[in-house]
């Protein structure tokens, strides 16, 4: 394969001209010295090997919100981006961004949400939350805010946002505040506060998110199908050659091959190409999103 | 240590200021040394206290501070209720190790958090939780108690209270600070009471030492002085006259140093004083026989050196003791002043003269009537009118209060270094010489002989041995028969002295009497001779013959005595002998020596009814006139005349004798009748009396008795 992609690389070298260029990754972030040291290694890596295709150097370049990133990949100024299916979905549709691998982030290949009670609460479904109030993780989070609402939505219920934990919740509706992280939702319900919280299912068997002691006391009253964990996008923008020998380059990659990248790289296990439903995901959360 | 302590004042002296020193430095010391522990012990405690209340203050100033900050941190989260920021804050907290809880609780006093993960006493009333006693509850306060503090400090959410955040520290650190910040203090602390105890042990060292040299320099200071007067006394006393002992000071010392320059003028002047009278005659101021000795021996040394001769002359006035006994020893000293006087006149004139060499000569008196003379001289040859020119000195008669006193001198010379080279031998040689010239008949000079020294031996043999002579018997008497020529009967006997000696065997009377009479036992032999006399006549003689008349020789030296005038008189009485038989024989010559004192003693013993013979008559320079005033009852003819009586030489002397007695009315006695001849020419001169070996030799007392018995002479 290796023989077949060596004259092909210098194909393209050839028909490009040698042109000089820095290869840029993106990514939304709340917390940008963690992220920036976390995509660093990976950017830097994959310029180093797309160096024949006139890469000279790597830059990573982390936006507050969605939006922002999307605007970036508009301008052309960001060349490939790690985010979640629900961000990917904005990408999509606002920036025109091209789907290139699914990621094992945190080497996990999909996940799903969660909707819990406490163990003593008198609600058991889904239906039983109208009225009642509901703690999602983040107005950006795809498995606490957007497939649980999704969810509730498509069962005909109605959501409404509180301003606060002291306001009373709307009669007839789920109401729902964000929880902000997701020890925050577990304590909140935990402590009777709200009545019901929504996590992922890898956040909700991890400890250090959600205390054994605490779930202990709480209880399972749906979980959602399974979504992929992370997406690699290209921008609409970024030649073709690149794109494919970066598919091709991150493919190849394995915990044996690159094992600091990887793990570096938001403890990556691997990329898989997407899947055939994968766009319909990311075509029905962004029109979901568009809706709310 | 203590010999040296009594011996010196400045070891006493140092001792004792070391002692004081010592005392007081050590009572000092001690005292310093209570109050540095004190003053320690209070500015420890002080500082503890003080490093306590201030890491104490410290510690809550922080904690309230953290209060504070923590109070601001969590007011957002705990309006959110964002629990997991609450406890990221406090988590930061937990993990400090001096936190024991911390909490956050609502306007209840419910617990919201308390930093865990789980935040399991959610809800709970913080009471349960915390100590009580911790004061309000949403007020700013650090309160500690027990090994933590406890500090609270209320959450606002703009003006309103929504809560409170407590927490407590542990004071574990606060501690380990304060425990740290003790032990340095204490270690500070301790440090400087060492330095300042090393300091106050140096300085108490440096004190004793310094006030041990202080007082050994003050003592060396005070007794310097001293050793110094000390010193100059020993110098004083080993007569080195230089010495002074003032000192230029108005101290003690000086005082001190005053009295003893006093005190040494005062000894000098009295040595000098008694260096004279030790060496000089007080009477005239001449040296006497100490300095005599002492000078002779140097001038002899000198007089070796200069290879110059010496004359020494010994000067005893003759009969001098007459003129004390006379004219009492007041007249005698002045006397003896005006023969001094006339040495020394006769010494300047000598050196004047050019006789005596440049040494100066010296005059001594030895004591009584002995001078000395003693002459360095140019040459020896001059000696002899030297020596004559002090004979004359005493031709002149002494003239005193009126009186004339012929005074002679019998001078006895010798000279250096022909007769002697010793002082002593010089000395002995010149008294020698003296004796010779005395012996010689006085008022004359006699230069010594080495065959002087054998008549000298005779004259201690006589003068040592009479004493003992009388005492064990040695002595007796022997009697010549004395013949009345017109009775040819005894009518009496001369009294007659023998010495029989025990190694010399008989020692003849004219050898021994004028020794005896020279010196002061003469006395004693007189009476001796009185009192085997008169024992002699009452026992034996006067019961045969009543008129017996016995002769005594009485020296004229006795005349002068007042002591043998009475004892003859009372040896008369005790022995109960009639005076008008016994007669005293004086010599003439002896007799004209003194004849004042001689009469009125002649007279006193007339008065007591003794006879008085005059004894050698015509041999001496009688006058006349005393024969007529004097109590005399006889003229003994000197046998010298008597000896000249051979047929053929008629000698007009014994005529001329014996008329003038018969004219005088006096009996005579011829002396030394030892021929027929000479016995018929005093029978034809009509002498009444006659003696001699014709007549009768000295016998023994039994002998004379058988005479009385038998005589008849034809």
């Amino acid at each position: 394969m290796l023989s077949r992609l060596i004259p092909l690389l210098l194909g393209l070298a050839l028909c490009s001209g040698a042109e000089a260029r820095v290869l840029v990754l993106g990514q939304v972030s709340e917390k940008p010295g963690k992220d920036y040291e976390q995509l660093r290694p990976m950017a830097e890596y994959a310029a180093l090997q797309l160096a024949p295709l006139g890469i000279t150097s790597a830059e990573v370049r982390l936006y507050p919100q969605a939006a922002d990133l999307a605007a970036a990949m508009r301008r052309g100024e960001v060349d490939w981006v790690s985010e979640t299916p629900y961000t990917a979905a904005r990408l999509v549709h606002e920036a025109g961004a091209r789907l290139l691998l699914r990621k094992w982030k945190n080497g996990q290949r999909d996940y799903q949400a969660i909707i819990y009670t406490r163990a003593d609460s008198p609600v058991y479904s889904l239906a039983d939350l109208v009225g009642r109030t509901i703690t999602f993780e983040h107005a950006d989070s795809f498995s606490s805010y957007y497939l649980p609402r999704q969810l509730l939505e498509n069962q005909g219920m109605a959501l409404s946002p509180m301003l606060d934990m002291h306001q009373s919740p709307v009669p007839g509706r789920v109401n729902y505040i964000f929880s902000r992280n997701e020890r925050n939702n577990a304590h909140w319900v935990h402590k009777s506060l709200i009545v019901a919280g929504a996590l992922n299912n890898n956040d909700w068997e991890n400890p250090a998110r959600v205390p054994a002691a605490l779930r202990d006391e709480l209880r399972i009253i749906f979980r959602s199908a399974s979504y992929p964990r992370a997406l690699e996008l290209v921008s609409a923008t970024l030649e073709p050659e690149l794109m494919t020998a970066l598919q091709y380059l991150l493919q190849r990659m394995t915990p044996e091959s690159a094992p600091d990248v990887l793990a570096r790289y938001e403890h990556t296990t691997g990329f898989e190409p997407i899947l055939p439903d994968d766009m319909q995901l990311l075509n029905d959360i962004y029109q979901s999103s568009r809706a709310w | 240590m203590v010999g040296l302590l009594r011996r010196s004042i400045a070891t006493r002296y140092g001792a004792i200021l070391m002692l004081i020193t010592f005392g007081a430095s050590s009572a000092l010391l001690v005292f310093s040394l209570y109050v540095l522990q004190g003053v320690y012990n209070r500015v420890s405690s002080v500082g503890q206290d003080a490093i306590e209340a201030s890491i104490v203050r410290q510690v809550s100033r922080d904690a309230l501070l953290l209060g504070e900050t923590l109070a601001n941190g969590l007011s957002d989260p705990l309006y959110l209720q964002d629990f997991s920021e609450i406890q990221g804050i406090l988590s930061q907290l937990m993990d400090r190790a001096e936190i024991g809880y911390i909490y956050v609780y609502d306007m209840d006093r419910r617990i919201l958090h308390d930093g865990t993960t789980d935040l399991l006493s959610y809800g709970e009333p913080l009471g349960a939780r915390v100590p009580a006693g911790l004061g309000n509850h949403f007020k700013p306060g650090a309160r500690p108690l027990g090994q933590y503090l406890h500090v609270v400090y209320p959450i606002k959410s703009g003006s309103a209270i929504q809560g409170a955040v407590r927490f407590s520290m542990s004071y574990s650190a606060a501690q380990t600070d304060i425990d740290k910040a003790s032990q340095q203090l204490t270690k500070t602390l301790g440090g400087l009471r060492q330095e300042v105890k090393l300091i106050l042990l140096i300085g108490f060292v440096l004190l004793v030492l310094f006030t041990l040299s202080l007082s050994v320099a003050v003592g060396r200071c005070l007794t310097r002085p001293l050793k110094e007067l000390a010193a100059r006394s020993r110098e004083f006393r080993a007569h080195d006259d230089r010495v002074r002992f003032n000192l230029e000071r108005e101290d003690e010392v000086g005082e001190l140093a005053d009295a003893l320059e006093q005190m040494r003028l005062r000894v000098q002047s009295s040595h000098a004083e008694v260096s004279r009278l030790a060496f000089h005659d007080p009477l005239t101021g001449l040296a006497n026989r100490r300095l005599l000795q002492q000078e002779l021996e140097s001038m002899l040394l000198d007089c070796e050196e200069r290879g110059e001769s010496l004359a020494m002359m010994f000067i005893d006035l003759d009969h001098f003791k007459q003129v004390n006994d006379g004219a009492g020893h007041d007249v005698g000293d002045q006397v003896l002043k005006v023969v001094a006087a006339r040495l020394q006149q006769l010494v300047v004139d000598a050196s004047l003269d050019g006789v005596v060499s440049g040494a100066k000569p010296l005059i001594a008196r030895l004591g009584g009537d002995e001078f000395t003379l003693v002459f360095p001289l140019c040459d020896s040859a001059c000696t002899d009118t030297l020596a004559q020119r002090v004979s004359d000195l005493f031709a002149e008669p002494v003239s005193f209060g009126g009186e004339r006193f012929s005074v002679s001198a019998s001078i006895g010379v010798t000279l250096y270094p022909d007769d002697g080279k010793t002082a002593q031998d010089m000395m002995r040689h010149a008294d020698i010489a003296m004796y010779a010239a005395k012996h010689a008949g006085r008022h004359q000079y006699c230069f010594f002989r080495q065959d002087m020294t054998t008549q000298l031996q005779d004259h201690l043999m006589v003068l040592q041995g009479i004493d003992e002579a009388i005492s064990e018997s040695q002595l007796f008497l022997e009697f010549q028969p004395i013949y009345d020529l017109q009775t040819n009967q005894i009518s009496g006997a001369e009294a007659l002295i023998r010495w029989n000696h025990p190694e010399h065997g008989l020692v003849p009377p004219g050898r021994f009497i004028p020794i005896v009479e020279d010196s002061d036992r003469i006395e004693a032999l007189t009476l001796w001779v009185m009192e085997r006399s008169c024992r002699a006549l009452h026992r034996h003689i006067l019961p045969q013959m009543a008129d017996f008349k016995l002769s005594l020789n009485v020296s004229g030296v006795a005349l002068q005595s007042d002591r043998l005038r009475d004892g003859i008189l009372e040896i008369l009485l005790r022995e109960k002998v009639p005076p008008r038989n016994l007669r005293i024989e004086i010599t003439e010559t002896t007799m004209m020596r003194n004849v004042e004192k001689c009469a009125e003693t002649l007279r006193h013993w007339q008065h007591a009814g003794l006879r008085v013979l005059i004894d050698d008559f015509g041999t001496g320079y009688s006058s006349l006139s005393y024969l007529t005033t004097l109590p005399i009852d006889g003229l003994k003819v000197d046998r010298s005349f008597i000896n000249n009586q051979v047929p053929g030489n008629y000698c007009p002397v014994v005529e001329a004798i014996l008329a003038l007695s018969k004219s005088l009315g006096i009996q005579s006695i011829a002396e030394g009748v030892e021929t027929e001849y000479q016995l018929q020419v005093l029978r034809e001169m009509k002498a009444t009396h006659a003696q001699g070996y014709l007549l009768g030799r000295p016998m023994a007392l039994e002998q004379l008795l058988e005479r009385l018995g038998e005589v008849e002479v034809g």
